[in-house]
């Protein structure tokens, strides 16, 4: 019936490439067409075990990368499925500065498609959106995190709670500071509602885009510090 | 496929012209349609591209056949009512089908005829009329069974080149006959035996229109009643002028804009109450669940619209684009449109000849074609994060997105506005952007208030419809102050078809043009196909070849050296010639007229016909003598097409329509010359005019209106035309004393063909081969008169009527004569 439905909706209301905007030929249902799919460029192995962060060679085996070596990180392991870069960043803004929920709802099927290297949605038992503050909620009309988290945990069959992290804090926008301020401007801005929900569950955390981390980190230290067993980070882009 | 709906579209527009056009066995298509699904479905399996395509678009060209053609082309039951109407006056009961359709001195009522009663036996019948009331102060509601008398007749066209094609305008709505209410007016017998939703619906919209005319003056109050509940036709005709003439009647409409600004304010009302709850926005995609319940109130306004066949569209058409949106595929604009044409196409396939449907789906579609190409030369729609001002640059955006679309609206409506209405407004740009914020926007919303305030509270009532009304008073002074501004408007000919091809094909490839241009300075953009380019080379020389060509012919059609052409045209009871003499000079002889003012001639046939020929100047009017039948057509013709000069007799008649003609002629500086036989011959070119009659004073004291017609003779070569205007065998007799030489080959019949003209002895004189009688069908006067009609005959002349032949067009190169008629009898 939805594949009917979905045939038909195709008929009316052709689709189009998310990133470039132009119609979309061939049967495969992709959301970019055929030159912008090109420009996409897909995280694969090698990375690291546990950040997520590519590797400039072209083969060898996942290791560790001298930042988490160094440094230790409340997250157990982080996986985007593309570069932050050109078409997925064209696709991102129109989501989120432009409004276009059905943008962020193509990416968010294809964030859940997406084959990850040595990691699998499904060994997790609950998904977290990074919240946003309310200010930011009312004047976007949404929240970025939740829409694209709302198409894995229907792909994947997994429950979704966007009510029990809360961004008590306003900060600043993180695209306005440098790398060092980042960590500084996020800590303290999120609480755990209700640390009875997330007790002992594996919890996937999800956002749009890693860039250096801070973000992800402190959610991932307030969930811990609530209660979860574990915390995974899934972000459809990252940032090289 | 891009697009898959263009070409479903396209077929089906091509069936539904087809299907109209002529008339085809409808079994044999049916049948098949069988083979063709056959074969389409095969192709599909196998995966035949071509094949499965060429036969998906034959089977929807079919299907469009059909579904126009059983409309159009069905045949009368045994009991339809048209087949009882002999002309008489007749006693009917029937159903008012529809609630009263007002005008400003009349009302006309649509009724389902259920029975013609006679003295002794009551016949049942079928069949929709339309009834004229000549007052509207009282008159039945919807659903009403109401009997009457009256004589039914088939509703008629005035049969010139460029009419309006009334009898088919009529059987698209189902109306085969038509007639006026006779004297003793209507019983109602019961009432309520309608639709008991649309009779509560009816109740309401009363309600609606006793609360906006009771608090608004007129004119403002038909305007607002024209806004909501769909009633264009109160609207005096002077005001409705000012709104076409500045070219914003789009407005007062009900169109999809209207329709449009109440989904999109209702989306935004409910977006910002969602907004203030954090759990609705995270739990709900607020976009989705505004769209929906924007279907609420712009179905709700289509009812209280009256849910007529254009607010429906328009509904439709909005429809379409609030279900691209909730299917998240927004950005395909052109497939959405193509989709609400569809839709209303298959449900009125009549709507596609509709000026207002053609209207709204060409202002559309080069909006959407239009819009983003203008837009580019105004970069940055993307977020800057360092402009200190954002709400100052989206502002100045939405001003551009505003203007660019005014602008594209304007360039695809317009040349339908030229074919349909000849007109062109150069302030309709300025006009919009003064007006349309104002009627378009508060107005409009504060009509939907007035609809939730209606039932629930007076006094909130009475407020809303003052300060509408105040608004739309400063609309139509606006309007009023920018149509008197000299030049806002100039009444243009109609274009011939392939010159609205060329038109539009001119503004597809400028539009292509800008995305070479734009191609060139952002190299990011995709490239146009070798092939894309080639065409637009192509198609502008083939523009300028078509320019070239169409200015030589329509010099040509303007001069026709050597050819002296006249044109006898059909306005019913009454008489208009056109002379067209070679080198392009124009005389227009009388403008017909019907006795009461109610339907202007000069505007509604004679200016179309004129239009049509490519006609806007006429260098010469001359009126025989100022007998309504005569004079009240040349009005709107001095009003507003370019006269040199006027003839007359002289006479002047104590009427508003000459104190009308007299004060035009001295507002325009029209010069007036005073014909008489005493005058020499005027010469145009190689061709004569000749006033044989009347002479002087005497003439002026011993005859009446009608003998003192002027009395022209016009003769090119060896070929002379009579017009004799409205004179009688007292004026034919002393012509023929006078030794007048009469002799002419083509003759206008006398006074309309009346027994008292055109005596043995004038046809002898005159001796013509070719007689036009210029007169009306069933006019009270019965004329023309059979036994003059076989005084001409006796005398071996060629017949031609006006009622019967319509337009009939005499053209002569000086020896022969040849004639054409608008329709063969």
């Amino acid at each position: 019936m939805n594949r009917v439905l979905k045939g038909l909706a195709d008929l009316v209301f052709p689709p189009r490439c998310i990133a470039c905007g132009n119609l979309v030929t061939g049967n495969e249902a992709n959301p970019f067409c055929r030159s912008c799919l090109s420009r996409v460029h897909f995280i694969q192995s090698p990375l690291c075990m546990r950040c997520g962060v590519p590797f400039a060679v072209e083969e060898g085996r996942d290791h560790l990368c001298g930042d988490c070596v160094t440094s230790k990180a409340h997250f157990t392991v982080a996986r985007a499925a593309g570069r932050y870069e050109e078409v997925l960043l064209d696709a991102i803004h129109r989501f989120k500065y432009q409004g276009k929920i059905h943008v962020g709802e193509v990416l968010g099927q294809f964030m859940a498609a997406y084959e990850y290297s040595s990691f699998r949605i499904v060994d997790y038992t609950m998904l977290v959106p990074v919240p946003l503050h309310r200010k930011r909620l009312r004047e976007r009309g949404f929240n970025q995190s939740v829409i694209l988290a709302r198409e894995v945990a229907k792909r994947h069959s997994l429950p979704m709670n966007f009510a029990v992290l809360r961004r008590k804090e306003w900060t600043e926008p993180q695209v306005t500071l440098g790398k060092d301020d980042r960590g500084a401007n996020v800590r303290g801005a999120f609480e755990v509602t209700d640390s009875e929900r997330i007790r002992d569950e594996k919890i996937l955390l999800v956002d749009d885009v890693y860039t250096t981390g801070s973000t992800v980190k402190e959610c991932s230290r307030v969930l811990k510090r609530g209660g979860a067993a574990e915390v995974a980070v899934l972000t459809l882009a990252r940032a090289i | 496929m891009l697009r898959p709906l263009l070409p479903v579209l396209l077929s089906f527009m091509a069936g539904i012209t087809a299907g109209r056009a002529g008339s085809f066995p409808e079994l044999f298509l049916t049948a098949a349609l069988v083979p063709l699904c056959i074969l389409l479905l095969v192709s599909t399996v196998k995966q035949w591209k071509r094949l499965s395509f060429s036969a998906a678009c034959v089977s929807i060209f079919m299907l469009g056949i059909l579904n126009v053609h059983h409309d159009l082309h069905a045949i009368p039951g045994a009991h339809d009512i048209s087949r009882f109407a002999d002309g008489e006056k007749m006693t009917i009961e029937g159903i008012v089908a529809d609630s009263p359709r007002v005008f400003p001195e009349r009302a006309d009522l649509i009724i389902e005829t259920t029975k013609i009663i006679e003295t002794r036996s009551i016949v049942p019948v079928e069949g929709r009329i339309l009834l004229s009331l000549n007052d509207n102060r009282r008159l039945p509601d919807y659903g009403d069974i109401i009997r009457f008398k009256t004589k039914l007749k088939p509703p008629r066209n005035f049969n010139n080149p460029g009419g309006f094609d009334y009898e088919r305008h009529m059987s698209m709505k189902g109306i085969r006959l038509r007639g006026t209410l006779d004297k003793t007016g209507f019983v109602v017998i019961r009432t309520g035996d309608g639709n008991p939703l649309k009779i509560r619906l009816e109740k309401f919209r009363n309600t609606l229109r006793t609360s906006i005319r009771e608090n608004a003056d007129s004119p403002e109050g038909e305007i607002i009643q024209a806004m909501i509940l769909g009633e264009q036709s109160e609207i005096p005709r002077e005001v409705m002028d000012k709104f076409n003439q500045t070219g914003t009647t789009h407005i007062i409409a009900i169109s999809g804009f209207n329709i449009g600004i109440i989904a999109a304010f209702s989306f935004f009302i409910i977006k910002a109450l969602m907004k203030s709850s954090e759990y609705l926005l995270l739990r709900f995609n607020i976009v989705k669940v505004s769209t929906l319940f924007a279907f609420i109130p712009i179905i709700f306004y289509a009812f209280i619209a009256g849910f007529g066949i254009s607010v429906i569209r328009a509904t439709l058409m909005i429809a379409a684009f609030l279900l691209a949106i909730l299917f998240g595929r927004e950005r395909d604009l052109v497939n959405t449109l193509a989709l609400a044409a569809l839709v209303i196409l298959i449900f009125s396939p009549l709507a596609l000849f509709d000026v207002s449907f053609q209207l709204s789906f060409a202002a559309v579609a080069s909006i959407l074609f239009i819009v983003p190409r203008l837009t580019a030369f105004f970069p940055g729609g993307e977020s800057d994060k360092n402009n200190p001002h954002p709400y100052l640059k989206k502002a100045f955006s939405g001003f551009i997105l505003f203007m660019a679309a005014s602008l594209a609206a304007t360039l695809g409506a317009a040349p339908l506005i030229v074919y349909y209405f000849n007109l062109v407004s150069v302030i309709t740009l300025l006009a919009n952007i003064l007006i349309v914020p104002i009627m378009g926007y508060l107005v409009i919303l504060i009509g939907m208030a007035v609809i939730l305030t209606a039932p629930l509270s007076h006094a909130l009532t009475v407020v809303l419809v003052k300060i509408s009304s105040y608004l739309t008073g400063l609309s139509i002074s606006v309007a009023d102050f920018l149509s008197r501004l000299p030049n806002a408007y100039t009444f243009i000919s109609t274009p011939t078809l392939l010159e609205l091809a060329a038109y539009y094909l001119l503004l597809i490839a400028v539009m292509k043009s800008i995305d070479l241009w734009r191609e060139k300075r952002e190299p990011d953009l995709p490239k146009t196909t070798e092939t894309g380019r080639a065409l637009l080379k192509v198609s502008f020389c083939i523009l300028i070849l078509f320019i070239v060509v169409d200015g030589i012919c329509l010099y040509y059609k303007d001069r026709h050296p050597g050819l002296l052409r006249t044109t006898f045209i059909d306005v019913g009871q009454g008489s208009s010639t056109l002379i067209d003499f070679p080198g392009g000079t124009k005389m227009l002889l009388d403008g017909g007229g019907f006795y009461d003012e109610r339907f202007d001639m000069g505007r509604h046939v004679l200016a179309p016909f004129l239009w049509q020929e490519k006609i806007s100047r006429i260098d010469i009017v001359v009126l025989s003598h100022p007998h309504p039948d005569h004079l009240n057509g040349l009005l709107y013709i001095l009003e507003h097409f370019n006269v040199r000069e006027v003839w007359s007799n002289g006479d002047e008649e104590d009427s508003d329509a000459y104190d009308r003609f007299r004060k035009i002629i001295e507002k325009k500086g029209i010069a007036h010359r005073i014909m008489n036989r005493d005058g020499r011959p005027v010469t145009i070119g190689d061709s004569r005019i000749q006033v044989l009659h009347p002479g002087g004073r005497m003439d002026r004291d011993s005859l009446d209106t009608n003998d003192r017609s002027l009395v022209l003779k016009i003769t090119y070569g060896v070929v002379s035309l009579l017009l004799p205007g409205d004179i009688s065998e007292t004026v034919e007799s002393r012509l023929i004393g006078r030794k007048t030489d009469l002799r002419s080959r083509v003759l206008l019949a006398p006074h309309h063909g009346s027994f008292r003209s055109s005596s043995i002895s004038f046809i002898k004189k005159v001796s013509p081969e070719t007689v036009i009688f210029p007169c009306g069908a069933g006019n009270v006067m019965r004329l023309p008169h059979p036994g003059v009609l076989e005084r001409y005959r006796h005398q071996g002349c060629r017949i031609f009527r006006t009622d019967r032949n319509g337009a009939v067009q005499i053209e002569t190169d000086g020896k022969e004569i040849r004639s054409r008629v608008f329709r063969e009898t």
